[in-house]
């Protein structure tokens, strides 16, 4: 009688550890293929990275393959060995005029396709140019732009940039955060700390993601870091971050419009400002070739019918305005896209950034803004190549 | 404490686990009590006082009624006094003196207004005392037992701040039952959480991120753009709320209460009336038992059912927010319900339609009505409004900035997927999680809210009412 009972409290037993350890195998695998599924679907609609790698002079890069990202617009393109968007770099070819465009994300444009860069619109049209006009040479620009770039890291990779692709001339796009963040942001990978009245190129060795996640990883389990590859683990790192430090990151203008006159305007430059403008572009002169010098303004479209430079941030309007006055001063071509941008908006009545999933007039050039730009670029070189 | 946050995910993990741990049910309400004042103190401590007063006098005024039964009228009255007393201070006095300026201001004469914070869900506080009252007067449900019991009622947190407004004979039955963790319980709760969490998060707060910036400058935006951002701010706010009204209903399932459903997909209306007996259905049913019954509804002619419409909603109108945009809002509420009225009395009869024309057409017109009612809703002011009237109808010039918000795309099959998961969930129909397939679908909308999710939680619409 107590063998049986024992017998059937065991084999209760067995059936209830039967039971659970099924259920438990049909959820992990269920959560498994969900994982799967949304590790497809956010690979091709939202985030996708090749991973990263540390180039010797450009720092960390990239690794060759596809990139995908879908918070602003949609992009899907296609990285070179050196983390570039473009095919991989060959010698430049006879009648070849070469021209090695240097910037930040606003360059590389992860979110607008191909056929929409300027880059791509500014090479084409030059070339029907040339062709039309039987100009011997054919342009050829070359994308190297690069995300969160500033003229440290063009400085710091110069002379592999002449070496590699010998370039007959050189654009590089600026924006003010250049100067009144990245430049002297020391937790950046390249920035320039002050000595004096000059400046001191540093590389930060110790350079990391701002991405938590990626930290964590890289810090505490660096065996595990390529599992940072996947677009699941990203993604959620980022929203998890987000949700616990309660940061608004989604993009939103803040409208915040602040009026100055016009002499304020240089008051709201420190000394500081206008040594490391100076400095900076007196380098970048004697570092690159055929220097010219493309500025992309933060526009503030709400508020643009009144617009006269006075409701942009004091610090910004007077770097812009040391920008163009330093570049004056030292004979480099300097092309800001202000004017084109604030007349493009009153005729049309449309802002050249922002996209559908993002706030108009936020973010970075959209198509529109590309056309622009392309435009300012052949401005520049149809005379180059007419030479 | 927004539910859609960590904040609350914590709070509500704790409570959990205190309550797992307790054995006695009456100390398990008790804490389910504290837990509640918690939540409410959250935003600003002082308001629980306010709160914890508001309980007192309705239930010693609730069992005086009992009691006393030759004083139960004037008790009511000083009931009914109090709480609109107390709402009317808090959230019109100023909106009433700045009405009177601008009446007396022609004549020289001004006004002080006062710095009062609107103390959170304070309407929907005070229609569920009231409310208490008015069934114990009425005899509809005897008096709560306790004062714990009455003060759980008012203030039990999910649906403290915005609803549903629970009625003594529906919830204190409710809270009668012990509070015991069933593993069903916590399936279904979870299950009506995760929608709600669905409708807020991914449609809801994705939307306003399009809706908020169209109407803070609609002079800015082209004329479709403005189409757009009046059918986007539709969708959110009917997400926000019945997401709120899902997240709480699924809150209280996990403890084993029930609370009734609050919308019924309201935008498959085919008029004006049924659309108010779809949406925010504990605030309609409110409105026609406690006012529009008592003003005497249809019983007293056809001219006089008009006016108590026109009244109730005007009133409805204004329990939303101090400010006329509201009232204008209920005025074109209460007279779309009139015109029904009408219409269903004296022309639907004599039409000679094919159903399925006259189906459609009615459900074309109510959604455009309530779309475009909602303009007066969502607007700062009565020039904003027009503005965007103007503009939608080219009244004005229609040209600006041509914006197509990509989460609209995502927000109206969001919003047919949510319905019918809804749908499916009144009928009883919930994931039992024993199948492969079940788990597969929990993991997959789990997962997709936390990765889709817009990085900047709002607060709900509805808290500020």
């Amino acid at each position: 009688m107590c063998n049986a009972n024992v017998v059937e409290i065991l084999r209760v037993c067995g059936v209830l550890a039967m039971t659970r350890w099924k259920q438990i195998t049909k959820a992990a695998g269920a959560f498994a293929i969900a994982i799967t599924l949304w590790e497809a679907i956010l690979r091709h609609t939202l985030e996708s990275t090749p991973g990263a790698w540390v180039h010797p002079q450009l720092g960390k890069i990239e690794r060759k393959g596809l990139s995908v990202q879908g918070w602003e617009g949609f992009g899907r393109i296609q990285l070179n060995s050196l983390g570039m968007r473009e095919s991989e770099i060959t010698p430049k070819a006879a009648h070849e005029y070469r021209i090695l465009m240097l910037g930040d994300s606003f360059t590389r444009a992860d979110e607008i396709p191909e056929q929409q860069h300027f880059i791509h619109l500014a090479q084409v049209s030059l070339n029907q140019w040339a062709e039309a006009n039987q100009a011997q040479q054919r342009v050829n620009i070359i994308n190297a732009g690069k995300p969160g770039a500033s003229p440290a890291n063009y400085l710091y990779a110069a002379e592999f940039h002449r070496h590699t692709f010998t370039p007959d001339s050189v654009v590089i796009q600026l924006t003010a955060h250049d100067f009144t963040l990245d430049l002297r942001d020391e937790s950046t990978e390249f920035y320039l700390q002050p000595k004096g009245n000059r400046f001191e190129l540093t590389r930060n060795y110790q350079f990391q993601s701002d991405n938590r996640l990626a930290k964590t990883f890289t810090e505490r389990m660096p065996q595990l870091q390529a599992l940072l590859q996947f677009s699941i683990l990203r993604v959620s790192g980022k929203q998890v971050q987000r949700m616990v430090s309660g940061t608004e990151t989604d993009l939103v203008i803040t409208n915040q419009v602040q009026a100055v006159t016009e002499a304020e305007i240089y008051d709201n430059a420190s000394v500081a400002d206008q040594q490391l403008v100076e400095w900076t572009l007196e380098q970048l002169d004697q570092a690159f070739p055929n220097l010219q010098i493309v500025f992309i303004p933060a526009i503030n479209y709400f508020d643009v019918e009144h617009h006269d430079l006075k409701n942009e941030h004091p610090r910004n309007v007077a770097l812009e305005k040391i920008l163009a006055q330093t570049a004056a001063e030292k004979n480099i071509p300097f092309v800001s896209l202000r004017s084109d941008f604030i007349d493009f908006y009153r005729t049309h009545q449309a802002e050249l950034s922002g996209f559908n999933n993002t706030q108009p007039g936020l973010g970075h050039l959209n198509a529109e803004g590309h056309q622009l730009v392309a435009q300012q670029l052949f401005q520049l070189y149809r005379s180059e190549l007419s030479q | 404490m927004i539910f859609s946050t960590i904040d609350f995910f914590m709070f509500f993990g704790v409570v959990v686990l205190f309550l797992s741990y307790l054995k006695s049910n009456q100390h398990k309400k008790m804490l389910l009590l504290a837990a509640s004042y918690f939540f409410y103190g959250y935003w600003d401590w002082r308001f629980t006082f306010l709160m914890a007063a508001m309980t007192a006098i309705n239930y010693y005024i609730g069992a005086a009624i009992t009691h006393f039964p030759r004083w139960r009228t004037p008790w009511l009255w000083i009931a009914i006094a109090v709480d609109l007393g107390i709402l009317g201070f808090f959230k019109y006095f100023n909106f009433f003196i700045e009405s009177a300026n601008a009446l007396i201001s022609p004549l020289g004469l001004h006004l002080g207004t006062l710095s009062i914070i609107l103390p959170i869900g304070i309407s929907f506080i005070t229609f569920q005392v009231m409310a208490y009252v008015i069934d114990v007067y009425q005899r509809i449900t005897p008096p709560a037992e306790s004062i714990w019991e009455f003060a759980l009622l008012t203030a039990f947190f999910p649906q403290l701040v915005a609803g549903p407004i629970l009625k003594a004979q529906q919830f204190l039955p409710e809270l009668k039952k012990p509070i015991v963790f069933k593993r069903t319980n916590f399936i279904q709760g979870g299950q009506l959480f995760l929608l709600g969490f669905f409708r807020k998060v991914l449609i809801a707060d994705r939307l306003a991120l399009f809706v908020d910036k169209v109407f803070e400058s609609p002079q800015d935006y082209h004329s479709m753009t403005l189409w757009l951002a009046v059918i986007a701010y539709a969708i959110q706010i009917y997400c926000d709320f019945s997401g709120y009204s899902d997240m709480a209903i699924g809150c209280a399932k996990c403890f084993g209460y029930n609370i009734p459903i609050n919308f019924n997909m309201p935008y498959l209306s085919r008029s004006i009336t049924e659309f108010w007996r779809r949406w925010h259905i504990s605030l309609s049913t409110w409105l026609r038992e406690y006012l529009y019954i008592p003003l005497g509804g249809n019983r007293q002619g056809k001219v006089r059912q008009i006016v108590n419409l026109l009244i109730v909603m005007l009133l409805g109108g204004l329990w939303h927010g101090a400010s006329w945009n509201f009232v204008v809002w209920g005025a074109l509420h209460g007279s779309a319900l009139a015109t029904h009225k009408l219409y269903g009395d004296y022309v639907h009869p004599h039409l000679r339609i094919p159903p399925y024309v006259s189906h459609v057409f009615a459900w074309i017109m109510t959604l455009l009505f309530v779309c475009l009612s909602w303009i007066f809703f969502r607007a700062t002011d009565f020039s904003v409004a027009f503005a965007m009237l103007q503009k939608m109808f080219a009244l004005s010039s229609i040209q600006g900035i041509e914006w197509q918000a990509t989460s609209l795309k995502m927000a109206i099959p969001g919003v047919i997927i949510a319905d019918y998961l809804g749908y499916l969930m009144n009928q009883g129909k919930f994931l039992q999680l024993k199948k492969f397939s079940e788990w597969f679908w929990l993991w997959f909308w789990l997962m997709g809210c936390l990765l889709l999710a817009p990085h900047n939680p709002q607060p709900f619409v509805y808290f500020q009412f």
